[in-house]
């Protein structure tokens, strides 16, 4: 599934607005997933506002993607673009780590 | 495939062959199906190895795709280290393998808690599409490293335990143990009890030689050897040597195998036993080697297959020395009756050899062996319990195998060594042959004794052993005073005896004649004193007639007188001829 993106962009962040492209891979409804999950859309509609792009993979409904991408533990995100490929695994709980994370290396492109 | 159903749980534990030498005898068949196994070692124990030697072996041998789970090495090494087994990865790994790199990459970024959940719902995916049978996690110590956290560890590893479970997969763990102690970091115990079966390998260095050993510690519901077996890491992979399986009844024969010397034949009643195992020993240059050559000789001219193992001689020294006292192995290695197995000392632990070994006598299954020498090939070290036991295993296997054998060792005299190692390796053969040197008026004899062998009357002598162009002969031992005597000296005793007899005989031969002479003369001396006696009896006949001739005189009658000296001249002169006569007889006799 993948969600709309913010239709107005939020460039308050002075970032150049470049198309973040992420995707989330779950385990189902396990805490871990869940809490994922609820973290991310948090700091996506805070610091990323309209342009994200997130995709979400259920390793239980399509369990070959996640060997064919190299997941293993549940859950991952992984950020494709810009570059580089990062990933970050955990309830992402640690909201000031992940936006660093996608916001940093988004900064250096 | 659910191991929940009843015939499952009646039929009580399955096993799963590992293909692995001797491990599946030690644990009775494999390890557990649909359950967990866990292999515990230090780094460099060969767990990998051994989880991944499980894994091909299944693939290869019995058709049962697996999955390796790879924490550590990424799935390119591993095919890589593979390579070097001769296992063709690759392309098993189109047909049944499968490796997932589950590398946690160093740029990963941690925020939270995490679980396996995702790794395991796809695992199952995989399983399910290639039909898996068998799967490793490799290993479980950094998966846990990552988690960093001691309840998480635990939950996760139970995850990994129940799906098994679910998944019917036969699965393997492997955990590095910290330190050279058996015991698992005490972080990881609960992995013991959690596992069905456990497996623990060590890596020693003993005197900068490598040693490895594999034990198991738990089976559930199934009996295995609770020894510690030696494991080595070959060409072809991991090998461990196990106790040779439940205790068997050895072939017994009766036949006799020559030696290789007519005369140690002899004195054996007839050669070595077959199927026995003899044990030689002496200081080096007291011949060993030569009467192991003659064995494999005698052997290979019967038409035997024969192994010699030797270590730090080369094949081309040993058959040139031996060709040198007429003991030609040559022809015998040209046709391959004969094979030669050596290295050098330290090349390999005593476990390696005793594997090597068994791997080349199961290829070339001989009928006759020779080890020489014994102690340097089995010895780890100064451990002398380590020595004994690396025999019993050696022996197990050649006594099972019917190989009549001969273990040579480097030992001085049996008697100054009795509480030391060749003695209790002793107990173990069935023939004992000693071989020593005698010195003695500056020279060094070489000489042989049977100090022991079962079943056979031998003789207890100690005999002297003479190497020729010719062979070996042996020369029963000359006593003289309690002390044996050989070579010069022996034959300096045999010439002086000899002569003194001569003396003795000439000595009586002169007595006997004294003797008849004194006997002669004593005959003569009895002649005369009888002629003596007759003159004396003839004059006293003649007193009476003078006696006789007075009285009729006195009546008329003088002209008897003439008569009378008549009788006496005559008389004694015809019988001093007699006298003469047998005198001479006597003296002639007495000459």
């Amino acid at each position: 599934m993948t969600l709309p993106s913010d239709p107005t962009p939020d460039t308050s962040n002075g970032d150049t607005g470049e198309l973040l492209i992420i995707t989330l891979y779950v385990a189902g409804h396990s805490l871990n997933s869940l809490r994922a999950l609820t973290n991310l859309k948090t700091i996506c509609q805070t610091y990323f506002p309209g342009y994200y792009q997130l995709d979400i993979v259920d390793i239980f409904d399509d369990p070959l993607r996640a060997v064919k991408d190299k997941v293993l533990v549940t859950p991952t995100l992984v950020k494709t673009a810009p570059a580089p490929v990062i990933r970050i695994v955990g309830d992402l709980r640690e909201t000031e780590t992940v936006v660093l994370a996608l916001q940093s290396v988004g900064k250096k492109s | 495939m659910s191991p929940e159903s009843y015939e499952a749980l009646t039929a009580g534990i399955q096993k799963m062959p590992t293909g692995i030498a001797d491990f599946d005898e030690i644990t009775d068949g494999g390890l557990p199906r649909h359950r967990t196994t866990l292999v515990i070692g230090t780094p460099g124990s060969g767990k990998t190895l051994l989880a991944l030697q499980v894994l091909v072996n299944g693939a290869k041998h019995w058709g049962e795709p697996g999955i390796f789970v790879a924490f550590e090495e990424n799935s390119h090494q591993i095919i890589q280290n593979a390579a070097t087994f001769g296992w063709d990865l690759l392309t098993l790994e189109r047909e049944r393998l499968f490796f997932l790199d589950a590398r946690m990459s160093p740029e990963a970024i941690q925020s939270g808690d995490f679980d396996l959940l995702g790794m395991l719902a796809s695992l199952s995916a995989k399983a399910a599409e290639i039909g898996a049978k068998r799967i490793v996690f490799d290993s479980v110590d950094v998966l846990l490293a990552l988690l960093d956290n001691g309840r998480a560890e635990r939950r996760e590893l139970y995850r990994i335990h129940d799906w098994l479970a679910q998944s019917g997969l036969t699965g393997i763990l492997t955990a590095r143990s910290e330190s050279d102690e058996s015991v698992v970091a005490h972080r990881y115990d609960f992995l013991q009890y959690m596992a069905d079966c456990v497996v623990l390998l060590q890596h020693k260095v003993l005197e900068s030689i490598s040693q490895r050993d594999m034990r198991v510690i738990k089976f559930r519901g199934s009996r295995f050897a609770e020894n510690a077996f030696p494991l080595v890491i070959s060409t072809s992979g991991i090998e461990i040597f196990g106790s040779g399986g439940e205790a068997k009844q050895f072939p017994v024969y009766t036949e006799r195998v020559s030696s290789g010397v007519a005369d140690l034949d002899t004195l054996l009643v007839g050669g070595y036993l077959r199927g026995r195992t003899v044990l030689m020993t002496g200081l080096p240059g007291t011949a060993k080697t030569t009467l192991c050559g003659a064995f494999l000789e005698a052997a290979c001219l019967r038409g035997e297959r024969t192994l010699l193992a030797s270590l730090d001689e080369s094949s081309d020294e040993i058959v040139s020395n031996l060709a040198s006292v007429g003991i030609h192995l040559q022809p015998h290695l040209d046709s391959g009756l004969l094979k030669m197995y050596w290295s050098s000392r330290e090349a390999l632990s005593a476990e390696e050899h005793l594997i090597s070994l068994r791997r080349v006598i199961r290829e070339h299954q001989p009928q006759c062996l020779v080890i020489n020498p014994l102690w340097m090939m089995l010895q780890s070290g100064r451990d002398i319990l380590n020595i004994i036991t690396n025999t019993q295993r050696l022996l197990l296997l050649t006594k099972n195998a019917g190989i009549t054998s001969i273990f040579t060792s480097l030992l001085s005299d049996p008697s100054e060594h009795s509480e030391e190692t060749p003695y209790q390796i002793s107990t173990l053969t069935d023939t004992w042959v000693h071989l020593s040197y005698i010195l003695q008026a500056g020279e060094r004899n070489r000489a042989l004794s049977v100090v022991k062998s079962r079943g056979v009357p031998h003789s207890n002598q100690v005999h002297q052993m003479i190497l020729s162009d010719k062979g070996i002969t042996l020369r029963d031992g000359y006593a003289v005073n309690g002390q044996v005597l050989m070579g010069r000296r022996r034959n300096a005793q045999e010439t002086a005896d000899q002569s003194k007899g001569e003396r003795t005989r000439l000595e009586i031969d002169q007595q006997r004649r004294e003797l008849e002479l004194t006997e002669a003369e004593i005959k003569t001396r009895i002649q005369t004193f009888q002629l003596e006696l007759g003159v004396k009896r003839a004059a006293l006949r003649l007193l009476e007639l003078e006696q006789t001739q007075q009285q009729g005189e006195v009546s008329g009658q003088p002209q008897d007188a003439p008569l009378l000296s008549d009788t006496r001249l005559d008389g004694p002169g015809t019988k001093s001829d007699g006298i003469q006569t047998s005198s001479d007889n006597a003296l002639n006799q007495g000459n």
